[in-house]
């Protein structure tokens, strides 16, 4: 058993994922599915995921992006276009209690309200200030596209926070409505 | 981020950061979340066991297939003496020590007859060739060991041990294993399974 602590195996890496990036993950699919239950199973399925494919995984060091990567997939199915996040614990089909939306902090209010695309970014820079080149890799987009990115999506999160009702104009919703 | 590409923090980022950390708190991994695998069934351990298995397994075979020692002697003498060719002692001497019938001849087409010392006992060294066999060298002994009709491999050679027609056990080594069944067939007093 010394032996098995001794050296790294393939499971002691899987844990070693586990420990450092659970927490971060979990914040992140959070706030981007907007139920901490729907999260848990979320990160679940990323780690199931990011284990079967780990070969895929070229720089160790990129680990935590490439981990959101996975994850912001998975959590990207749960999501109904065009509908604000309301953040509760429970899953997002048990109805949130009406003072829920009240209790929470502006800025989590404000965050349910703007674009994924823009959740997402902010999620990236408030929770981990990861550095541009990893939050382009977790994001899937150029290392240029981030810091426009995270600039609107800033000036998004501060719109969304103002209670005048043009607010809601500079929500960008993640798909055009069909006509 | 590195200086060069942090937006400027803002008064408004920290408040954000701050509450986004007190809503978002995500407490710590849930156990059911990390793997423990018993230490047996990790591969790790599986790959050193099943290493073990197979080496157990073949050297086990291998003890198994090793000879009586004064067999392995003879085989090693016989490898240093493959391409020697004479008689050195005269025939009826050695038909007398491997028990054949008075007046018989030996079998096959004799090569080598001559008296040697195998792991510190004194032998008689007999090399014929029989037509439908090839080439068997049979070894006699001055003090017969007690050995059991018995055959084998080992290193690359057939070997067997038979009975002559007084008892004596004759180690017959050969590169054939036909060849063997015929030099049994003309030196053992009786049949032996082969």
């Amino acid at each position: 058993m010394l032996l098995s602590h001794m050296i790294p195996t393939a499971e002691s890496r899987y844990n070693q994922w586990v420990r450092e990036h659970y927490r971060f993950l979990l914040r992140s699919a959070w706030a981007l599915t907007g139920s901490r239950a729907l999260a848990e199973d979320v990160v679940q399925d990323c780690f199931t995921s990011a284990w079967r494919y780990r070969n895929q995984l070229r720089d160790a060091s990129l680990a935590r992006a490439w981990l959101f990567q996975i994850m912001r997939r998975h959590a990207l199915r749960h999501l109904v276009p065009d509908q604000p996040l309301v953040y509760t614990e429970q899953a997002p089909d048990t109805v949130a209690p009406p003072s829920a939306l009240d209790d929470q902090l502006d800025v989590v209010k404000a965050l349910g309200r703007i674009a994924p695309i823009h959740r997402e970014v902010l999620v990236l820079y408030y929770f981990d200030d990861m550095p541009t080149a990893q939050m382009a890799e977790a994001l899937d987009i150029a290392p240029g596209t981030v810091l426009s990115r995270l600039a609107r999506a800033r000036e998004a999160l501060k719109a969304a926070l103002s209670p005048a009702p043009t607010a809601s104009a500079s929500v960008i919703p993640m798909r055009k409505a069909q006509t | 981020m590195t200086p060069h590409d942090t937006p400027q923090e803002t008064a408004f980022d920290l408040r954000a950061r701050a509450e986004l950390a007190l809503a978002f708190e995500p407490g710590e991994p849930p156990a059911y979340l990390l793997r423990h695998t018993p230490w047996h069934a990790r591969r790790g351990v599986r790959r050193v066991l099943a290493a073990l298995l197979v080496s157990g397994s073949a050297a086990s075979a291998v003890f198994a297939m090793r000879p009586p020692e004064i067999v392995r002697a003879a085989i090693e003498h016989e490898y240093y003496e493959r391409t020697l060719r004479g008689s050195f002692m005269p025939e009826a001497e050695i038909a007398r020590h491997m028990d054949l019938e008075p007046g018989k001849s030996l079998p096959g087409y004799t090569q080598l007859m001559r008296p040697c010392d195998i792991d510190g006992t004194k032998a008689y060294h007999l090399t014929t060739f029989f037509e439908k066999g090839g080439i068997v060298t049979v070894l006699a002994f001055e003090q017969p060991p007690s050995l059991a009709d018995n055959h084998g491999w080992w290193a690359n050679m057939y070997w067997q041990v038979v009975h002559s027609r007084e008892g004596r056990p004759l180690v017959l080594v050969a590169q054939k294993k036909q060849a063997l069944a015929v030099a049994s067939k003309a030196l053992a007093g009786s049949e032996t399974p082969h």
